[in-house]
C-alpha cells in the first residue's frame, strides 16, 4: 500500500494511506499539479493550516470514508431543501467534540477541500441552531449581543417583511 | 476557537440548512450574522417581499437586504414603483405583478433596472398607453426562465420581443390577441391552459411558433376545422394534449408531416374519431414515446370503434 507523509502546522509528521490523503482535493491538486513526487520516500506534504490534533481527526474521518462514492456536484442545487437529519451514527459519534474542535474541523475541511467532512460538520452546526430563539443561539455559540437597541429594532422591522414563500 | 473565526462563506453554507423562520432568529443574534444574511441572495431567496396598499406604508422599514422575490399588488404609486426597482435592481430575480395597471413606458423603465430577471408573472395585469410610439421604447433583453401570464391581456408580451424565454405559461387569458405569439420568436416551451371563458376559440389559427420545442395545451376548445398552429414551421419534439377539443386535425397534420421531429406525444382525455385514429395509428411509429391515459398505446385505440374517447 502506498503511503504519503503529511506535516501538521506544529510539525508532526503523519504517514497515511495515499488513497486516504487523496480524499482532500487540496492534497490531490498539490500532488498532481505541483509535481510532488508520490513515490519519493522523503517527500512530505506540509499543511500549515492544520494542527496535529485536527489532522489526526481528519485522517480518521477520511480513513473511514475513503471508499465512499464521490457525491455528485449538483448537490448544491438552489431549490433543494437541504436535509440535516441524514448524518450517519458513525459521523455523529465522530463529531461528538467540543465546539472549538468542531469549528477547527470545519476550517480544516474547507482548507483541505474535503466535501463530505465539510458537509457533515456544517450540518452539525446547523442542527445546533435549529428551533432556537436568538438568545438561545447566542448562548449556544457564546455570541455577544452587539446590537444597539436601535439596531435591534431595525432588524425586527426588516424581519416583518419576511414572508415565507 | 470562537464563532467569529469562521468565514462568511462557511456560515452561508451552514445557514443554507436552516429554515426561513430560524434565519429570522439568526438575524437577531448579532451584527455579524445579520450582515451575512442581509448580503446573501441565496439565504434570502425563501422570502417574498409583498408590496401592496397596506405594506407600502412601512416601506421605509425595508432595509438593504438582497431580496430576490417580489410580489407587487396594485395599485402602487408610479414613483414608489420606480424606487423599489431601483433599490433592488441587483437582486431582483422573481417579480410578480398582481392586479396592476402600469404604463408601458414605466414598465419598460423599471424592468430595465433588473439585470438578473429569472421569472416574471403578470396576473390580472393591464398595460396602459400601448399606442405610444413603439420605436422610442428601448426594449429590455432578458434571459427569462419562466414567463407567466394569468388572466391578462397578452399585449405585455410585446415588450419582451428581444428577450429569450424558456417557459411561457399562459392561463385563463383572453384569446383576442393571440397573433402576438407570431412576433415573439424566442421561446422554447409553451403551455396554454384554459383560455378565458371560451366555449370555443375562433381566432386561434395558424399561429407560428417555430422555435417552440415543447407544446402543452390543456383544457381548450378549438374551433372545428381550424388548425391552431402553423404545422409547416412547427419544430416541436414534445406535444402534450390534455382535454383539448377538436385537435385531431392538428395532430394528424403533425404526424403526417415528413419532417416531424416529434419524440413524445402525450394525449389525455382526447376524443378521436375513426379517421383520426387510423392516421394516428399509421403514423405514430414515427414518435418514440407515445403515452395516453389508461396507458393504452394509441396504436390500439382503433379497437375501440368509431369514436374513441379517452378520459381519466
Amino acid at each position: 500500500m502506498q503511503t504519503i507523509k503529511l506535516q501538521s502546522s506544529d510539525n508532526e509528521i503523519f504517514e497515511c494511506d495515499l488513497a486516504v490523503a487523496k480524499c482532500s482535493a487540496t492534497i490531490r491538486t498539490m500532488l498532481e499539479d505541483l509535481g510532488i513526487d508520490e513515490n519519493s520516500e522523503d517527500e512530505v506534504v506540509p499543511l500549515p493550516n492544520v494542527n496535529s490534533a485536527i489532522l489526526r481527526k481528519v485522517i480518521q474521518f477520511c480513513t473511514y470514508h475513503k471508499d465512499d462514492p464521490v457525491p455528485s456536484s449538483t448537490d448544491d442545487d438552489e431549490n433543494k431543501e437541504k436535509r440535516t437529519d441524514d448524518i450517519t451514527s458513525w459521523d455523529a459519534d465522530f463529531l461528538k467534540v467540543d465546539q472549538g474542535t468542531l469549528f477547527e474541523l470545519i476550517l480544516a475541511a474547507n482548507y483541505l477541500d474535503i466535501r463530505s467532512l465539510l458537509d457533515v460538520t456544517c450540518k452539525t452546526v446547523a442542527n445546533m441552531i435549529k428551533g432556537k430563539t436568538p438568545d438561545e443561539i447566542r448562548k449556544t455559540f457564546n455570541i455577544k449581543n452587539d446590537f444597539t437597541p436601535a439596531e435591534e429594532e431595525q432588524v425586527r422591522k426588516e424581519n416583518t417583511w419576511c414572508e415565507e414563500k | 476557537m470562537d464563532y467569529n473565526s469562521l468565514p462568511e462563506e462557511i456560515y452561508i453554507k451552514i445557514f443554507s440548512h436552516i429554515s426561513p423562520m430560524d434565519i429570522q432568529s439568526l438575524t437577531l443574534t448579532c451584527n455579524y450574522f445579520n450582515r451575512i444574511i442581509s448580503n446573501s441572495m441565496k439565504l434570502l431567496k425563501h422570502y417574498e417581499i409583498c408590496i401592496d396598499s397596506q405594506s407600502i406604508n412601512k416601506l421605509t422599514n425595508l432595509g438593504d437586504r438582497k431580496y430576490s422575490r417580489f410580489k407587487l399588488n396594485g395599485p402602487i404609486d408610479n414613483k414608489m414603483l420606480e424606487n423599489i426597482f431601483e433599490k433592488f435592481k441587483n437582486s431582483m430575480q422573481v417579480i410578480q405583478f398582481d392586479q396592476m395597471k402600469v404604463d408601458e413606458d414605466l414598465l419598460v423603465k423599471i424592468l430595465s433596472f433588473c439585470d438578473n430577471l429569472k421569472q416574471i408573472s403578470f396576473s390580472k395585469f393591464e398595460l396602459l398607453d400601448f399606442e405610444t410610439s413603439e420605436e422610442n421604447l428601448q426594449l429590455p433583453t432578458f434571459d427569462i426562465k419562466n414567463f407567466i401570464i394569468i388572466s391578462s391581456d397578452l399585449t405585455v408580451l410585446k415588450l419582451f420581443r428581444s428577450s429569450k424565454i424558456k417557459n411561457l405559461y399562459i392561463r385563463d387569458s383572453k384569446f383576442s390577441n393571440w397573433t402576438i405569439l407570431n412576433d415573439i420568436t424566442n421561446f422554447e416551451n409553451l403551455t396554454i391552459f384554459k383560455p378565458e371563458n371560451s366555449r370555443f376559440v375562433s381566432s386561434f389559427s395558424n399561429i407560428t411558433i417555430q422555435n417552440v420545442k415543447k407544446l402543452r395545451l390543456i383544457n381548450i376548445n378549438f374551433k372545428k376545422s381550424l388548425i391552431p398552429f402553423d404545422v409547416e414551421t412547427l419544430n416541436i419534439d414534445k406535444l402534450i394534449l390534455e382535454y383539448v377539443n377538436n385537435c385531431a386535425d392538428f395532430l394528424i397534420k403533425i404526424l403526417q408531416k415528413d419532417s416531424t421531429k416529434l419524440k413524445l406525444l402525450r394525449s389525455i382525455g382526447i376524443a378521436y374519431d375513426g379517421i383520426a385514429c387510423n392516421v394516428v395509428k399509421k403514423n405514430c411509429h414515427k414518435v418514440e414515446n407515445v403515452e395516453s391515459s389508461f396507458k393504452i398505446p394509441l396504436t390500439k385505440l382503433v379497437a375501440f370503434g368509431n369514436t374513441t374517447l379517452l378520459k381519466d
